[in-house]
């Protein structure tokens, strides 16, 4: 046994450590079951002051610490693969404080988004960012990737609405940021340097969540293309008009039949596209604005345009949507979404050269997206246990990104950079941009101790998906 | 920054493919039905929250996620079934709440419950386990052997020295304190039995429909007289009800034990004993088994078919009451309730909002929501036997949120969370009484019973 983990019992308690070889198994992968590293331990503190109390243990004997909180990235980001230690902030789920009169709650990391907002139901105040996994992921989970989600286009990401954060850096100092319900615009922004930095630079402890009111007056449709490429269009005619949808989500043949097959919503079979759209706001304004969508949607040859007005369908039809990955288990034992931003105008033409990968590497494609964000998820079918497709959805995969950066997109719109898009940062930033990321990680972690050789390429270790053909990749190592 | 010289030193992020070689290895081996629903699972961990084990203790080998993993890994010969492993599964309430979160349609609990069937095999060594598992085979599943056991808990319970039982709650051990504990408090010493036919006796001169009633083992000697309130509502909606005297114990306790032979066994007879439009049953944890016996029986060549026919003719009684055009019940009752949906009931059968609407009806009925309704109690059949701190864990949840209503009736449609939530109510001096729905209802329409 190695000697790291009686000093960590010693500060978590023996219900607080899990070491055995058949427990860690199941920390072996995170929500991207491609990439895959057993740790050396877990540890599950609950308060700040053991997290900061673990790090230092660790720092003697110069583990790696991976955070992790529900473990539903996308990005292989929460895996130990250098038998690294994984901090689970599983058990620090306390809601420490809700202040409406101010808009904020105080969270401890490991709070699951929808747990936060279900709290305050009664209220009328919810916490906004809305990634399709909020039942499931952790609020640190969310400022550590900077979750998006379908309401992203009119109210934000995740950085919006946050305040403030506590956190442990890689040392074992606890820091503060922005901790009150007001701005204070002192200085660089470390609050928001954190958010999105994968759990790089520090451990996420405890969180300043702005509050905001759910929104009385809302319309909501849905409409069916005959082609992908004329909901596109409808989509980057909308965001032209000026208007600004709470939401704008898209979903191909392929997925509609499987969001179907779960949830027998009622959506016709026989379409290409199908658009869901919401607006809120005042409602005067409402039925002008939807009437001016309607009318843009039947410009581009929409076919049947539904209004959902009941509360009770509008909240199945959200549910459905947020639960699309997940019915694609319906439809193959694995798939990797793929997820990407490029310029709304370029929709239509991504959408057919994301048809022809499929076809060059025969692999299944099928797509549901926030549209409206210009965030595509094309989501590649296989067969995890099958070393030959995993290698194909890899290559697919950088091949697709590649084309989306150069058609002035990103190679990750919400999920993240992670070990999965590591190979991709040099086709994204220059040397210089990439050096500075890196300086900035090294002021934080000056021994690269904490999720190295994620999101930011390290000089000290490389992680490999996809080893036995990476010679044969022109451009280097994948 | 300072440019380093030596390159980076380079790890795999992947793992290898299933090791190959002798199947014998495996410690699971899985039917490939079975096998492919494990492969179902996307490892998206939208069902983590669902999951009681995993909200109490926050690991991953006790969420469904972790478990499927855990079984495929078994199934693949990538690991063992050492204790630590197993006691993961058997921590599992089977409570099938992850079926109801999980998009992707795995069907858990058949995979769960295989597995326990085949891991199984492992002997049961300790006393005590012995002990709990020979009460559970063959005293619960039979209804004379089940009066018999009762009778000297009764007896005390009448004179008075149940205080005496529970405070010498050190020599029982703790599954049999637990079982003493569960006794409902009011009940004759020796139950009596149901006739074998009670005639439609409909409100609008209508009849509707012939019903089996499936009495159930436990239920039918605990919990005689909300038996008899089903069947007067029956006949009060127009129903001839039979109670088919051939009929047996459901399976359940032995499906869940992992002794599928006595299981399917019950369900055969419990087939041949049926001839009705309808088989109606009031405790969820019989209810889905009862609607299971298709999967049950899918492979023998004499059942496969009447057992499909059987499934689709069981209902809960909250499934069919509102489909019999009952009128608006007469009795206002001045109360306010919360309900618990029971997991056999809600995720297992999918019934969720006939029993709210149903209470519903009645005039004056309160009712505030519980949250977490659907969130097992603990109870999930013999598991609050078999772990009974989890289960106590899960059942002081369920009534720190009951208190939360203000109600001090908590409805239930299962016998088994009936029994958990009251004694552990009343082990933590909580002022509560939990209630079948049925009993609400048979108020509603007939008065109070004498
Ligand atoms: C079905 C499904 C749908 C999804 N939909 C969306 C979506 O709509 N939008 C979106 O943005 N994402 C989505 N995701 C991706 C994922 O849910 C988000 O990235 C989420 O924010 C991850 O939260 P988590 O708690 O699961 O974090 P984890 O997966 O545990 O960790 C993610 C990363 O953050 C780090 N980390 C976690 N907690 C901390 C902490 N406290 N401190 C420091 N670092 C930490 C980890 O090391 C890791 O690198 C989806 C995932 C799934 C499976
Ligand atoms: S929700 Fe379903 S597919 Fe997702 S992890 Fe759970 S069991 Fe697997
Ligand atoms: S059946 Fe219940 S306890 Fe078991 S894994 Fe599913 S949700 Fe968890």
């Amino acid at each position: 046994m190695h000697p790291v983990i009686d000093q960590l019992r010693a500060i978590v308690g023996s219900q607080g450590i899990l070491y055995e070889q058949d427990e860690l198994f199941v920390y072996e992968c995170d929500g991207f079951p491609i990439a895959k590293g057993i740790p050396l331990a877990v540890i599950f503190p609950t308060n700040t002051q053991q997290v900061a109390d673990c790090v230092k243990v660790l720092n003697q004997h110069n583990l790696q610490i991976v955070p992790r909180g529900s473990g539903t990235g996308l990005a292989g980001g929460a895996v130990a693969y250098d038998r690294g230690v994984i901090i689970s902030l599983s058990r620090m789920k306390k809601i420490e404080s809700v202040d409406l009169d101010n808009r904020v709650a105080v969270v401890q990391a490991g709070v699951r988004n929808l747990a936060l907002s279900d709290s305050i139901a009664d209220t009328g105040w919810r916490f906004s960012p809305d990634p399709s996994s909020q039942r499931a992921s952790s609020i640190g989970g969310n400022v550590s990737t900077n979750a998006g989600g379908i309401n992203t286009l009119k109210h934000g990401v995740t950085v919006c609405h946050i305040l403030g954060l506590e956190y442990v850096l890689p040392d074992g100092k606890i820091c503060t940021s922005r901790a009150e319900p007001i701005y204070d615009g002192i200085g660089a922004d470390l609050t928001s340097l954190i958010c999105g930095s994968e759990g790089t630079f520090a451990i996420v402890t405890r969180i300043w969540c702005r509050l905001v009111v759910n929104p009385k007056y809302f319309r909501t449709v849905y409409a069916v293309f005959g082609s992908t490429s004329d909901a596109c269009k409808t989509v980057s005619d909308v965001i032209a008009s000026g208007i600004v949808p709470t939401s704008m989500e898209m979903m191909d043949a392929g997925m509609i039949q499987a969001v179907e097959s779960a949830f027998h919503f009622g959506f016709p079979s026989d379409v290409a596209a199908m658009l869901l759209l919401e607006v809120d706001g005042i409602d005067q304004v409402l039925d002008e604005e939807l009437a001016s969508i309607v009318q843009l949607a039947r410009d581009n040859n929409a076919g049947d345009i539904q209004q959902c007005s009941d509360p009770v369908r509008r909240a199945e039809l959200w549910t459905a949507r947020k639960k699309a990955f997940g019915a694609v288990g319906r439809m193959s034992h694995s798939y990797c979404t793929q997820d990407a931003c490029i310029p709304r105008s370029k929709l239509p033409e991504a959408m057919e050269h994301v048809a022809k990968l499929s076809e060059k590497y025969d692999i299944t494609i099928t797509n549901v997206f926030h549209a409206g964000d210009g965030n595509i998820h094309p989501i590649m079918l296989f067969d995890e246990d099958d070393p030959g497709q995993v290698q194909q959805v890899l290559l697919l995969s950088k091949e697709l990104l590649e084309y989306c950066v150069d058609i002035g997109g990103t190679i990750t719109g919400e999920h993240g950079v992670g070990v999965e898009k590591l190979h991709l940062m040099d086709k994204m930033f220059n040397r210089n941009t990439l050096d500075l990321f890196l300086d900035v990680k090294k002021t934080f972690d000056p021994d690269q101790r904490i999720n190295d050789a994620k999101l930011i390429p390290s000089d000290k270790t490389t992680i490999e998906l996809l080893k036995p053909i990476a010679a044969n990749i022109p451009g280097g190592a994948l | 920054m300072t440019p380093t010289t030596t390159p980076p030193r380079i790890i795999t992020g992947l793992s290898g493919p299933p090791p190959e070689g002798d199947s014998h290895q495996r410690a699971l081996q899985l039917e490939q039905q079975t096998y492919d629903r494990a492969l179902d699972c996307v490892h998206c961990g939208l069902c983590l929250p669902a999951c009681p084990t995993y909200t109490e203790n926050g690991l991953e080998a006790d969420s469904p996620r972790g478990r499927i993993y855990l079984m495929k890994g078994l199934a693949d010969g990538k690991i063992q079934p050492t204790e630590t492993v197993t006691n993961h599964l058997d921590l599992c309430l089977d409570c099938r709440a992850c079926e109801t979160a999980c998009p992707s349609g795995v069907v858990y609990h058949e995979l769960i419950e295989e597995s326990r069937v085949k891991l199984s095999t492992k002997k049961r060594t300790r006393m005590m386990d012995r002990l709990v598992h020979g009460v559970f085979f063959h005293v619960f599943t039979k209804r004379r052997r089940l009066k018999l056991l009762l009778l000297p808990a009764r007896i005390a319970q009448k004179l008075g020295l149940g205080r005496i039982i529970e405070k010498s709650g050190r020599l029982l051990p703790v599954q049999l304190e637990k079982m003493q504990s569960m006794l409902p408090p009011d009940g004759p010493l020796w139950e009596s039995n149901l006739n074998k036919f009670y005639p439609a006796t409909p409100h609008d001169g209508v009849k509707r429909s012939t019903v089996g009633f499936f009495a159930g083992c436990v239920g039918s000697v605990l919990f005689q007289h909300v038996n008899r309130q089903t069947i007067a509502l029956l006949n009060h909606a127009g129903c001839d009800v039979t109670v088919a005297p051939l009929q047996t114990c459901c399976g359940a306790i032995d499906h869940h034990g992992g002794r599928l032979e006595p299981a399917k066994c019950y369900a055969r007879k419990n087939i041949d004993a049926f001839d009705t439009d309808y088989i109606v049953n009031n405790i969820a944890g019989c209810g889905a088994m009862l609607k299971d016996y298709a999967h049950l029986l899918r492979d023998d060549p004499n059942y496969a078919q009447r057992a499909r026919d059987f499934t689709n003719r069981v209902r809960d009684i909250s499934e069919l009451l509102p489909q019999l055009e009952m009128p608006q019940p007469p009795h206002p009752i001045e109360q306010t309730i919360t309900y618990h949906d029971a997991c056999h009931l809600a995720h297992a059968q999918k019934v969720t909002k006939p029993p709210r609407q149903l209470l519903g009806t009645i005039a004056k009925l309160q009712m505030i929501d519980l949250v977490e309704s659907d969130m097992c109690c603990g109870a999930a059949g013999t598991y609050n036997l078999s772990q009974p701190i989890m289960a106590r864990e899960l059942a002081e949840r369920k009534l720190q949120h009951v208190i939360q209503t203000g109600a001090k009736t908590c409805v239930t449609g299962n016998v088994g969370c009936a029994m958990h939530i009251q004694s552990e109510a009343k082990r933590l001096g909580v002022d509560l009484k939990v209630v079948h729905p049925v009993s609400l209802l048979h108020e509603a329409y007939f008065g109070i019973e004498e």
